[in-house]
């Protein structure tokens, strides 16, 4: 029962396979350009680029902000604005249905009232407001998060306000001019900034 | 190139220089004890999974089975089937075979006799534990890692403690000259603890986020299938179909091709398209499957020209389990390396078709090689034959029918399956009654593949009976001349 | 090419490539996912499972429900999962990462002898129906091959003649009724808790524009992409 151990021949590898192996290389990288995504994490099939899913989300975009925005207003604007934005005169917050500040051309100085909050007394839409405090928001919120409640805020028809939407960058851009600011804003200081 | 192995006379070990191979009866004498224990449990471990595959097939002709029985259902007696072939079966098999190659192919003595044993009872321990923990219920959820953390340990320290006595053998080896089944086998060595120690660190231990899961058992199930099994297979393929018909394996060269094509591209996780996981992750992955034909036809060209048309086919016995193998081989690579085709996954992928796919090659390729290789080595681990040569051969047809009267159904069934599936107008429950028939004749085939295994068991029973008796006869002569030089 | 470590040394190389790109590489790009705020309620995604159904969950992996049952569903058009009604988003994607965040462990499975589960909580949300259906499968669909798990289930009180049997039980037999254990109860809640329905920006874009479908002009793509950033930041 004593057979040789097997030997080994030494031809050579058929030109053929090794051009196979290079055709399917080939195949394979081009398919990867193609169908891969560019690696990205949020691609899923079937679509191929980030661009192509960002494409088909333009309206929606703007319902998911509005909706987020509400859901952020309820639970930290509405103890004193109240869920209907008619305020709170004995805690001194002033009404935002159908406020001239609120409505302004532009967010410019409700912007930088939920940033850094506001020392009354103040004068909205020809009544005046005691002396309440609002406190700052610029550690609670992010950029995008703010510009979610403020475009609901001014854009919500149901309390008559038909203002234009804020955008994430024009909250960036005053967070960073006011970052050292270190206190409230009273009235007189914002009427000096211009609205738009 | 390679010195013929010296005839088998026994030199005393004195005279043995480093470079002087040890002669084959004397390595065989050496690797008796270790390979016999892991040959003989393997064979132990086929006969339970086919058990326990047997019952799990039976419930889609009767649900009601043992349906009183939480032990029994079919989430878990399936899983704890497919657990016993694979660790059980395949691996220790495997690493028995593997072990005998290394010894005869280095032309040294098996080394670390205790430590393998003492591995191959840690790994049976482990094994014991694992399937009746599935059994339990204390299956880990996922694919081919189901064995409960308790179960791993003694498993991975078993396999240590092979692999280590699988080194120093080859590290001992009298013969210089690297053959390409040496390459497979010690890839196949080294790749098991990593892979198995990255998978349950990131399932069982520090579980990873998400579908990322998903990735990781992906991975590691194909490295198992594609990598592990792939080499472990082919290194007995390329030893044994030379040895047997007495000619050269065709070429070298395409032996370390195939060990270099498959390593670097048959590992690539096997994610099918349309999983829930960024698009870059399957279109890798189809990639990989894609690249593993190239490996896979050059196994073919080998084995082919390396049989030719050789008149010693038909002599051998054992020749046709390593034929069959190489075939099983083929057709299981590359319907899986076509499965993950978008075309093609979007109607196989969830069907019987995975399974149908994934059986050729653990028991088609892997099992049948493994059967070609048991009967050829324990003869000569006990130098003695097998008591009925028919009982060989009785094994090969059992299982080469069972193995396609499982699988061809199923594939069809799961082709059909997949196309009624993506036909909505259909209700689901008439997709699954008319792949169901297809089901039920698998059942023959998993009957047959039961029978197989246990022939396999009885053929290893008898032989160590005969050993037995042949060693008890050879002392109870010594015992009686002694007696009579007395008298 | 005959030393010993040089087989060494090549299998590291291969398995190293394999091991970057699949296991580490979608380690750093996914593994740290967070929840979303979902852009259809506002609400953060997922959520983490309710005790209940946590156990339903450690229920399902025991008894090996995803040797049967996926829980992934493709995208719209590629197979039928969608149009069966298998899918829960608004959306052609359809499972993502996301979904599975929170599940210990993630049992996606890899074939369907039974239907996809990814959404069975939104199809039916009566834990009455689904254990009936695990008590007997075949009495809602007789020629099912889904074993009866009998034994999740127990003999409850016996019933008086013209009794009626409560609420919760699934079945009467020999004037017993038969009621669900707490590990079925759990099974049931876990069920229920499966769903995957809430659109995630920018994973999952909806499924139909709205008519009146505003172009995406610069700015809207300026806030798309900076949302896109604060999707896997969302605020704490």
């Amino acid at each position: 029962m004593d057979e040789a151990e097997p030997r080994e021949g030494w031809a050579p590898v058929p030109v053929l396979l090794i051009g196979l192996l290079a055709l399917l290389l080939y195949w394979g990288f081009t398919r990867l350009d193609d169908k891969g995504g560019g690696f990205e994490k949020n691609v899923y099939p079937p679509y191929v680029s980030l661009n192509q899913e960002i494409d088909d989300w333009p309206v929606d975009i703007h319902g998911g902000k509005i909706k987020l925005g509400q859901k952020l207003f309820d639970m930290n604007c509405a103890p004193c604005h109240m869920t209907t934005g008619v305020g709170n005169p004995a805690v001194g917050a002033p009404p935002l249905a159908g406020s001239d500040w609120v409505n302004a051309e532009g967010p410019n100085r409700v912007i930088r009232i939920v940033l850094n909050g506001l020392q009354g007394p103040i004068e909205v839409s020809g009544n005046k407001y005691g002396t309440g405090v609002m406190l700052p928001w610029r550690d609670v919120f992010k950029d995008d998060q703010i510009a979610a409640i403020l475009s609901y805020v001014r854009e919500n028809k149901e309390w008559g306000n038909k203002a234009s939407e804020v955008m994430d960058d024009q909250v960036a851009k005053i967070r960073k001019e006011t970052e050292s600011r270190g206190k409230n804003w009273s009235p007189d200081e914002l009427l000096k900034i211009p609205v738009k | 190139m390679r010195a013929t192995p010296s005839p088998a006379q026994s030199l005393p070990a004195s005279d043995e220089g480093i470079s002087t191979p040890v002669p084959a009866a004397e390595i065989d004498a050496s690797c008796r004890a270790p390979i016999l224990f892991l040959l003989v449990s393997a064979a132990v471990w086929v006969v339970i999974s086919s058990v326990l595959g047997m019952i799990g097939s039976l419930k889609f002709h009767a649900p009601g089975l043992l349906a009183d029985s939480a032990f029994f259902t079919y989430g878990r007696v399936h899983p704890a089937a497919l657990n016993a072939l694979v660790y059980g079966f395949g691996m220790q098999a495997g690493l028995g075979v593997i072990l005998w190659m290394l010894a005869h192919l280095g032309r040294t003595r098996l080394v670390g006799n205790v430590g393998i044993v003492m591995g191959g009872i840690l790994w049976n321990i482990g094994m014991t534990a694992g399937v009746l923990g599935i059994l339990g219920g204390d299956s880990t959820g996922y694919q081919l890692l189901e064995m409960p953390r308790y179960a791993t340990f003694p498993l991975f320290i078993g396999y240590l403690m092979i692999g280590i006595g699988a080194l120093l053998t080859f590290h001992t080896r009298r013969e210089r000259q690297l053959s390409s089944s040496q390459w497979f086998a010690l890839a196949a060595l080294f790749w098991f603890p990593w892979i198995f120690s990255t998978a349950e660190f990131f399932l069982v231990g520090h579980p990873v986020r998400g579908a990322l899961q998903m990735v990781l058992d992906s991975w590691y199930v194909n490295n198992l299938k594609t990598v592990w099994f792939g080499f472990a297979g082919l290194a007995a393929i390329f030893y044994f179909i030379p040895k047997l018909i007495e000619r050269p394996l065709y070429s070298h060269y395409i032996g370390l091709f195939v060990f270099w094509t498959l390593a670097l591209f048959g590992s690539w996780g096997a994610i099918p398209p349309g999983s829930p996981l960024p698009e870059w992750l399957p279109t890798l992955s189809i990639m990989g499957a894609l690249l593993t034909i190239v490996p896979i036809l050059a196994v073919a060209i080998n084995v082919y020209r390396t049989k030719g048309d050789c008149a010693k086919i038909k002599e051998s016995r054992s020749m046709k389990f390593f034929l069959f193998g190489t075939l099983a081989y083929i057709i299981s690579g590359l319907a899986g390396a076509v499965m993950l085709l978008r075309r093609v996954s979007v109607v196989v992928n969830f069907t019987w078709f995975l399974p149908a796919q994934s059986q050729l090659l653990l028991y088609g390729f892997v099992a049948i090689t493994l059967f070609g290789a048991i009967y050829h080595i324990v003869p000569r681990l006990l130098q003695t034959e097998f008591p009925s040569k028919g009982m060989i051969c009785g094994t090969f047809f059992l299982a080469a029918a069972g193995i396609l009267l499982y699988c061809v159904p199923l594939a069809i069934g799961g082709i059909l399956q997949g196309l009624g599936m993506n036909d909505a107008a259909k209700p689901f429950s008439e997709v699954m009654n008319s792949s169901l028939v297809f089901l039920r004749i698998s059942t023959i085939g998993d009957f047959l593949m039961l029978l197989a295994n246990c022939l396999l068991l009885l053929n290893l029973i008898r032989i160590h009976v005969r050993a037995g008796r042949t060693v008890a006869a050879a002392a109870w002569a010594a015992h009686s001349n002694t007696a009579g030089v007395r008298a | 090419m005959n030393a010993g470590p040089f087989v060494f040394l090549a299998s590291f190389f291969a398995l190293a490539v394999s091991w970057l790109g699949f296991v580490l590489a979608p380690q750093l790009q996914l593994g740290n996912r967070q929840q979303v705020e979902s852009r259809t309620t506002g609400d953060v995604y997922p959520h983490m499972r309710a005790g209940m159904a946590r156990q339903g969950e450690q229920v399902y992996r025991a008894n090996g429900c995803n040797a049967c049952h996926t829980q992934q569903v493709r995208y719209k058009g590629f197979g039928g999962d969608y149009a069966r009604g298998w899918g829960g988003r608004d959306s052609v994607v359809q499972s993502v990462d996301e979904d599975y965040l929170y599940d210990r462990p993630a049992m996606l499975g890899t074939i369907r002898v039974g239907p996809d589960l990814a959404n069975i909580g939104l199809r039916q949300t009566n834990a009455n129906i689904l254990l009936q259906h695990i008590y007997s499968p075949t009495n809602s669909f007789p020629h099912s091959v889904m074993p009866p798990y009998r034994y999740l289930f127990e003999k409850g009180r016996k019933l008086a003649i013209g009794q009626k049997a409560s609420d919760d039980s699934v079945a009467v037999e020999k004037g017993y009724e038969i009621v669900p254990t707490d590990e079925a109860r759990a099974l049931a809640a876990y069920l229920i808790s499966l769903r995957q329905n809430e659109l995630l920006y920018p994973e999952t874009p909806p499924l139909t524009k709205p008519t009146n479908a505003v172009p995406a002009t610069n700015a809207v793509k300026a806030a798309a992409s900076t949302n896109n950033v604060n999707t896997n930041t969302p605020a704490k």
